[in-house]
């Protein structure tokens, strides 16, 4: 072998050009260029949440199972990790066994049962939760709501006088939540169990148009304590409807970040839709720990707001109106004519 | 091939004096160098996402370092190559570190997202070209890389390393008698 052979290798090397950079990789760096919020990557999001041990786990389930009959061209997303019981529904309507290193391809629907969680193209997909792959996209759909996800009365709901039975050990289903701590210290003073004031600030949000018809959505933030911070969910609905819960009101999530620090996202609506955001803050059992401001975005025009409370805690998080006025906020263009939009683009 | 001598259709210059207090400014640079450096460390790495990765932090350590960037040694390009190099490096080092403590404990246990997917190859792809660059030192896999992998002219990859021409020329010329080696010798090995 000679050095000119090397060379001539090399430059055939270098002469290749590599599929191009996804469309929504790119917009997404922008962004989070611009807006001068560093966001960790996938791969460090990723080896950050999960332990060595899951990752011993779900790479024992790599070996085996090609879908290459569903991969007819769609846009599909890939399952990194999975633990416990994951099972996808496909768009056929079959139902298969999730595992990591699977192609899910678009219309699949990403079920977690138990206390599993899987890692689908760098959307965690929580105990419980499900998912569904839209557009090349992992939308989470199931947020369990807080009634849905306490505690039996005999623990998590039980009155001061019922603390004795601190000693149960609770089970996987009740989870312990971050209002029951205290109960469990003393049975005499009933003071111990009310809820400890949280400093907590009120979220505000921004929405606005970008040059590429998508809406921009900044956020203040959750300003509580990280280990009570699970994840932001976006919630979107059509106006004059205001979104509250998913499924109702034509609410849908249309985003999800498991970032504290990650205060924006991009979202495509529909051309035709005019829509109104709102971003929850969930905490780690996802229950809603407060909600930020309704962000309505009228068409092309600037943004205006109104207060939404949470229903939860309206105490301590109940959020603030907020107007924009003009000019922009700096970072912002001013919003031109909505056009179409080129790819949807979930918050992630 | 990336070249960057082609014309640019905005002033890189201005843009560029303005991101350093506005980072706005810096998205039509971003834009314009986002798919090269891409390619770069795809080519590099082998991987979609390794390569999604350097990409990443390539654009927020140039953001971060602009203020104190200056125009001498061929100008914004190859200085963002310069610092896609470098992050390359760590990268490869971190691979490194990686691999070797997994066969101390003779678990290998490869991380599903760190697979090569179906999209993680393309046409004329050479991984045994790259491996054999990877155990290079990292000025060799530096100047290697800028030269051919980036496809950046002999001044320009001077530039970004930080040297003169003639310095770089010999660097290359060793660079590749070394690559040559690690070749030979994987071919014996196989």
């Amino acid at each position: 072998m000679l050095d000119h052979d090397v060379e001539q290798r090399l430059a055939a090397l270098g002469g290749r050009r590599p599929p191009a950079p996804r469309g929504r990789f790119v917009d997404e760096l922008g962004e989070r260029l611009v807006s001068g919020s560093p966001v960790p990557s996938r791969r460090r999001r990723v080896s950050r949440l999960l332990s060595p041990v899951l990752s011993a786990a779900a790479a024992v389930l790599i070996t085996v199972l090609v879908m290459s009959g569903h991969d007819d061209g769609a846009q599909t997303v890939q399952m990194f990790q999975t633990a416990g019981s994951v099972e996808v529904v496909l768009p056929d309507g079959s139902v298969v066994p999730g595992v990591a290193g699977m192609t899910v391809p678009d219309g699949s629907l990403i079920r977690v049962r138990g206390a599993g969680h899987a890692v689908v193209d760098g959307v965690i997909v929580g105990p419980g939760e499900e998912a569904e792959v839209v557009g090349g996209d992992v939308q989470p759909t199931g947020v369990p709501e807080p009634t849905t996800t306490v505690a039996p009365p005999t623990t998590a709901a039980a009155p001061p006088t019922t603390a004795a039975p601190v000693s149960t050990p609770p089970s996987a289903a009740a989870r312990p939540t971050t209002t029951a701590a205290p109960t469990t210290t003393t049975t005499t003073a009933p003071s111990t169990t009310t809820t400890p004031p949280r400093e907590v600030q009120p979220m505000r949000l921004q929405a606005r148009y970008n040059d590429r018809g998508q809406v921009v959505l900044r956020w203040s933030g959750y300003t509580g304590p990280p280990a009570e911070f699970g994840s932001y969910v976006v919630l979107r609905a059509p106006a004059p409807n205001r979104p509250d819960r998913p499924g109702e009101n034509g609410t849908r999530i249309v985003g999800r970040a498991t970032d504290q620090q990650r205060l924006f996202g991009v979202d495509s609506p529909p051309p035709d839709m005019r829509p109104v955001y709102r971003v929850v803050a969930l905490d780690p059992s996802n229950r809603r720990v407060i909600a930020s401001t309704f962000a309505v975005q009228p068409d092309g025009a600037q943004t205006s707001t109104q207060s939404g409370p949470t229903e939860s805690q309206p105490a301590t998080t109940s959020a603030r109106t907020q107007t924009f006025s003009s000019p922009a906020p700096s970072g912002y263009s001013q919003p031109p004519t909505p056009t179409a939009p080129r790819s949807p683009s979930a918050v992630r | 091939m990336d070249r960057l001598t082609d014309p640019v259709p905005f002033d890189e210059r201005e843009l560029v004096e303005r991101a350093r207090t506005d980072p706005r400014a810096f998205e039509p640079l971003y834009r314009e160098y986002v798919a090269r450096i891409h390619a770069f460390a795809w080519r590099r790495t082998g991987s979609r996402q390794a390569a999604e990765d350097v990409t990443s932090a390539t654009f927020e350590r140039a953001l971060r370092g602009l203020p104190g960037f200056t125009w001498q040694g061929g100008g914004f390009g190859p200085w963002l190559y310069r610092i896609a190099t470098n992050v390359l490096n760590d990268h490869h080092r971190a691979e490194a570190k990686r691999q070797s403590r997994r066969g101390q404990l003779a678990l290998v246990v490869s991380a599903p997202a760190d697979l090569p997917g179906p999209e993680s190859t393309f046409e004329g792809d050479d991984p045994v070209l790259r491996r054999a660059l990877g155990r290079l030192n990292s000025r060799y896999q530096q100047a290697l890389s800028l030269r051919f992998l980036a496809g950046l002219e002999l001044s320009e990859a001077a530039a970004a390393m930080g040297c003169s021409k003639e310095t770089m020329a010999v660097v290359v010329s060793r660079a590749v008698q070394a690559l040559r080696r690690e070749l030979e010798k994987e071919a014996v090995n196989a």
